[in-house]
């Protein structure tokens, strides 16, 4: 199941909504908002999303995951908005039979999701800046 | 043909609105689009060549057509993240 939310990011029902009797495995992947980024630290974040199109983006790759890996459940719930250092932006959980599959297609998963979602982040530095993060076009 | 273009991210933030209008001929290429997008907003220049497009929610390829009620999207490269 995809889901894009405004709201806090619950981990449990993300976990429990992936729990099956015929899984041996349950992964949950969370991506958390860093507060030091090298040497800069971060006040903020805030996440904007073409959400049309991210939805079918994101059904698109659990369909792929599907095909690629022996997997039982799978759950992507990416959050917009204002997040707080440490809040998740994102949390991936994926069930499977033996934890082999359920680790590669959650690692998966959150790589492709990283590179063709169209959801995107800005940095509030605390230093008082702003700043999009587009990977490949710093400057 | 006027064409509506959705922006997004630092594409929204050069531009200065989330939603442009171009003037450009149909049938086009994405490299007609581009062309059509930079003459209407220059602003984009640094920014346009890094980017993909989306038609109708889909990463535009070479071959896809744009026509006129095309739903069209500047997405520029998403937040990634270190591994």
């Amino acid at each position: 199941m995809i889901e894009i939310t405004n709201n806090v990011i619950d981990s449990q029902a993300v976990l429990e909504s992936v729990q099956d009797t015929r899984a041996g495995a349950v992964v949950l992947f969370l991506g958390t908002t860093r507060s030091i980024t090298g040497d800069r630290g971060t006040d903020s974040l805030d996440y904007e999303c073409y959400e049309s199109m991210a939805i079918q983006q994101l059904e698109a790759l659990e369909t792929t995951a599907r095909e690629r890996w022996d997997v039982i459940n799978i759950q992507i719930t990416h959050r917009l908005g204002h997040l707080l250092p440490g809040e998740a932006s994102v949390a991936i959980a994926v069930s499977s039979a033996h934890r082999v599959n359920a680790f590669e297609c959650g690692q998966w998963l959150i790589d492709t999701l990283k590179e063709d979602v169209p959801i995107w982040k800005k940095e509030n530095w605390s230093d008082g800046t702003h700043e999009w993060v587009h990977p490949g076009m710093e400057g | 043909m006027t064409l509506q273009i959705k922006l997004f991210a630092v594409a929204m933030q050069k531009a200065g609105t989330s939603e442009l209008e171009v003037d450009c001929p149909l049938p086009a290429t994405l490299v007609d689009l581009e062309q059509a997008i930079l003459t209407t907003c220059p602003a984009l220049t640094d920014v346009l060549p890094h980017c993909r497009f989306a038609i109708d929610d889909q990463f535009a390829t070479a071959q896809t057509e744009i026509a006129a009620d095309s739903t069209i999207a500047i997405i520029p490269p998403v937040s990634g993240g270190a591994l």
